[in-house]
């Protein structure tokens, strides 16, 4: 029933609809159900506090849907029991649909269901029973309504988290790419998030600006703003696949997204993309029986059937899938970092462009300088105009610590500009206006491994 | 149009239809459920026909005689448990048919009659398997299960969402009875529940000063002791390929626990730096120790050069002394890898898994069932059951006439329980089908996959008083 629920929210706006009319409908019956087991109004409309109450509960995405969708079966039962005129059918039927529930929703949503029943019914009965009079009705209604209406506003806009909406925003912005929503929220976003540098980053690359703009967002989770180190963590197993399908790397990719589907279930996003990434690692038997699942949905049965057409050809729009290297030595992933993959996936592909961008940022957000330098000559294989500004802040720390032997030969050569910016930068650190340093170089890498690097202010050369 | 008229208001008739035309092709069916033998217990096995047709006509019948025939407007075919027992009564150690006549352009054509055999011998009447996703390291929801062969009865023994969502595995019986049997619980609430009789305990399998707890186990015929296998245990990811996940170890020996004394045996020809032993399994006689042997796991070894050996070992109950580890098929001089060994119950026969490397062959496409023949140590790969994907953990029946085995043939990625017979005479098997289910497309939309299947005689009982004993805490070993 919940699954069901879940469904309609495939369109926002009916979804939207759907779950506050389920909201309404458990004060509704509620409501009537007071009148018609104490034949007294609920006055002090008590029945409104759990519509309420759920409202403020839903605003978090954490809430089990479950809970309002077994409430309101709870009611709808206890509605169909009392409408029974004969008493000993009642009794019977009350047992047998109270033993369903219990089996069904379990039996403290079944309690609580039952409490939300008895307290309005118990204070129409024995407390407010003798008003009568429609204006004292009215008198007695009002302010108790205003008050709920109230208390409600209240917890509502204290609870409503700005952020968490945000994170929502910025998730959907990534699964539709669109790089500049993603960009607009992380601009507006205050704090830092490791999920949401996570998408930045992601969004930095495709609008070609991730060797320009890294430090211009925060990135004080260091590596781990590029990708999710696998920590066995539930709540971060459905974020995982994004970057292993950037990169093509569909058996990560995969892996994630089944981790996912283990934690949350057959949804029809973890489903979608288990047969996307089976379609395109040449698994048909595994893609079809995927997309026989969501055939079942309501709304996804076309894309299912889209799907299903793919499947011959074994390609996917929009993905690409690193080939497997038949008759070579096993080769397992690197599950905790991210940069053995990225080098591994230069070395499969020289002219891959993401895998070699990702890898110069895990190398710089590391501290790894040397081994950034070491990985610098692979920039060749690509047409940047230049040597982007943040790889020249990174060479000119580099070219600081070698000999100018060493340095030349590399064939890279730091720009004046980039030197007359790094002396800069030193006489702003020494005079200690922190404040000036932080405005004026707090996106260059000089200032990320002084001040923001989670791996402290050394180069790390190993 | 009578035969549509009738459809129309019933769905389904039973009459025969006469053909207007037969063609020499097999029709396809889904389950593979042609060529089979099947035992004289088990469900029905329903399937779909997977030809075009606007209607389909279904004999089924034995000596040239139709017994029972549908006439259905789908093409699922439902057996009645009815008719199916009349079939089962009347082909017992004999060929039955099924005739498929299809309705195409208002045309009846008859396919070649699919053949499969009647077994007059019966199969254990219960399957224990676990069943849970195919994934790589998180789990959910999980349990182990027990499935009434003879109908479509699925009874979970143990949940874990009864167990603070650990993780429950490895469930191992004696001799086929679920008399002396075991359940590893993994989490929070982590122990072995072994049980002995009517005495259920959790103990921590874990001698002093050992790194590892026990794994995986076999119980003694006797009941006294159970073999465990001390491993660590490590999941690899595969960069790129169809083979997703490799399971590997990087440590491991054996130990012999004393039911009885709550104690462990052990011995330096069992454990120890220099090898890792695996996957214990007693000889019908419990004299016998068979397991898997590799060089033990340097770091940085690759993990496809790992390769197991099928040993045995003498184990004498009273002394509770070992003897000497003897090799009884070198699987790596030939570039392959042991895992699994299980003995027939007749003692001549021992049955294991093939594949290119490692141990966990449930993620190696490649690996196959092997028989070795015990009295002349001659290997054969059974080819008469194994498929180009998975075929991997097996059991046989208590009588040694049937074996189960998990394969993926069907999608490469869900492990499905295949049944076949046994000739302990010939040594050859016939050709497996997969565990019959009320819906015949249930396989093509279950995402769960079917772990550890095992055969046993009667059904566990009061699979709650193992959720019991999980909570409690569990008891150390003698030292």
């Amino acid at each position: 029933m919940t699954d069901f629920i879940i469904q309609f929210f495939y369109f926002p706006l009916p979804g939207s609809i759907l779950f506050a009319s389920l909201i309404s409908l458990i004060y509704l019956i509620n409501s009537f159900l007071c009148k018609h087991i104490t034949g007294k109004a609920d006055l002090l409309q008590l029945s409104l506090l759990p519509a309420f109450y759920f409202l403020i509960c839903y605003e978090s995405t954490e809430f089990p849907v479950s809970w309002v969708v077994g409430v309101l079966l709870g009611l709808l039962a206890i509605r169909a029991i009392v409408s029974i005129p004969f008493r000993y059918a009642r009794w019977l039927s009350a047992v047998l649909l109270l033993a369903v529930l219990i089996y069904s929703v379990g039996p403290l949503i079944v309690l609580v269901t039952l409490l939300i029943v008895a307290v309005p019914c118990f204070f129409a009965r024995f407390v407010t029973y003798r008003i009568t009079n429609d204006k004292t009705i009215l008198l007695f209604s009002l302010p108790v309504l205003l008050l709920y209406a109230g208390v409600t506003f209240y917890f509502f806009v204290h609870s409503y988290s700005t952020r968490e909406r945000q994170m929502i925003e910025a998730g959907k912005c990534v699964k539709e790419k669109d790089w500049n929503g993603v960009l607009a929220i992380s601009a507006r976003y205050h704090g830092t998030n490791q999920l949401l540098s996570y998408f930045t980053n992601m969004a930095l690359y495709h609008k070609g600006r991730m060797p320009y703009d890294l430090f211009k967002y925060p990135q004080s989770a260091g590596v781990e703003s590029l990708y999710f180190p696998w920590k066995s963590d539930s709540r971060q197993s459905e974020y995982g696949h994004f970057i292993y399908e950037e990169l093509g790397y569909l058996n990560e990719a995969h892996r994630w997204a089944f981790e996912a589907m283990v934690v949350f279930g057959e949804t029809a996003p973890n489903l979608t993309n288990l047969i996307r990434y089976n379609i395109a690692n040449n698994r048909p038997l595994v893609a079809q029986r995927f997309i026989n699942i969501l055939k079942q949905s309501l709304f996804y049965k076309k894309e299912a059937i889209a799907y299903e057409r793919m499947l011959p050809s074994g390609k996917v729009p929009g993905l690409k899938a690193l080939s497997h290297q038949e008759g070579k030595p096993a080769r397992f992933a690197n599950v905790m970092n991210l940069g053995p993959e990225l080098r591994y996936l230069c070395e499969r592909d020289s002219s891959d462009r993401m895998a070699f961008e990702y890898l110069m940022s895990d190398l710089l957000l590391s501290n790894q300088v040397v081994r950034f330098v070491e990985n610098l000559g692979r920039i060749r294989a690509f047409p940047y105009p230049a040597l982007p500004t943040l790889y020249e802040e990174a060479l000119y720390i580099y070219k600081l610590g070698v000999d100018e032997k060493t340095f030349n030969s590399l064939g890279f050569t730091v720009s004046k500009q980039t030197e007359i910016r790094f002396n800069a930068y030193y006489k702003l650190l020494k005079s200690g206006n922190m404040q000036l340093l932080k405005d004026q170089f707090g996106d260059t890498y000089w200032y990320y491994l002084n001040f923001t690097s989670p791996y402290g202010s050394k180069i790390i050369n190993k | 149009m009578v035969v549509i008229t009738n459809l129309l208001v019933t769905g389904c008739i039973n009459a025969p239809v006469t053909p207007d035309d037969t063609i020499k092709t097999y029709p396809v069916l889904s389950p593979d459920y042609t060529g089979a033998t099947f035992p004289s217990n088990i469900a029905p096995p329903n399937f779909v026909i997977k030809e075009d047709g606007e209607a389909f006509s279904v004999e089924f019948g034995t000596d040239g005689h139709t017994l029972f025939s549908y006439t259905i407007d789908v093409p699922e075919v439902i057996i009645k448990e009815r008719d199916w027992h009349k079939l089962q009564k009347a082909a017992a150690g004999k060929t039955f048919f099924i005739r498929i006549t299809v309705l195409r352009n208002e045309k009846w054509l008859r396919f070649a009659d699919v053949t499969n055999t009647m077994s007059d011998k019966a199969i254990d009447g219960f399957l224990v398997y676990r069943l849970l996703y195919p994934g790589y390291e998180l789990w959910n929801e999980m349990g182990i299960y027990q499935r009434d062969l003879t109908s479509y009865d699925e009874t979970p023994l143990i949940e874990n969402n009864e167990l603070e969502k650990g993780c429950v595995n490895c469930h191992t019986f004696s001799r086929n009875s679920p008399e002396n049997m075991m359940i590893h619980v993994r989490g929070k609430l982590g122990g072995t529940i072994i049980k002995h009789g009517d005495k259920l305990t959790k103990v921590n399998v874990k001698g002093e000063g050992m790194p590892n707890g026990g794994a995986y186990a076999a119980y003694h015929p006797s009941g006294k002791y159970i073999a465990f296998s001390a491993n660590e245990i490590q999941q690899f990811f595969h960069s790129t390929g169809s083979k997703a996940i490799e399971v590997s170890d990087l440590e491991s020996d054996l130990m012999v626990y004393d039911v009885e004394k709550n104690q462990i045996i052990t011995d330096s020809v069992i454990s120890g730096s220099h090898f890792m032993e695996t996957f214990p399994n007693w000889s019908p006689d419990g004299s016998q120790l068979y397991f898997c042997r590799a060089a033990a796991y340097v770091k940085g070894m690759p993990l496809d050069s790992i390769r197991y050996d099928l040993f045995r070992i003498a184990f004498d109950q009273d002394t509770q002394h070992f003897g000497k580890p003897e090799c009884v098929y070198n699987a790596s001089s030939k570039g392959k890898s042991v895992s699994f060994p299980r003995v027939s119950p007749d003692g001549n026969y021992l049955m294991f898994t093939q594949s290119d490397y490692g141990n966990f062959s449930i993620w190696h496409p490649e690996s196959d069932l092997c028989l070795i023949t015990l009295s002349t140590g001659k290997m054969r790969i059974m080819d008469e059951v194994n498929s180009n994907n998975v075929e991997s953990y097996h059991t046989w029946s208590s009588t040694g006439e049937w074996f189960v085995f998990s394969s993926k043939r069907q999608d490469g990625l869900w492990a499905r329980p295949f049944i076949a017979r046994f000739d302990s005479k010939t040594g050859k098997a016939g050709k497996p089908f997969v565990l019959p289910q009320r819906d015949p497309e249930f396989y093509d939309n279950f995402t769960k996959t079917f772990n550890l299947p095992e055969l046993i005689i009667r059904p566990v009982k009061d699979g709650n008083s193992f959720v019991r004993e999980a909570r409690n805490k569990p008891k150390q070993v003698n030292p």
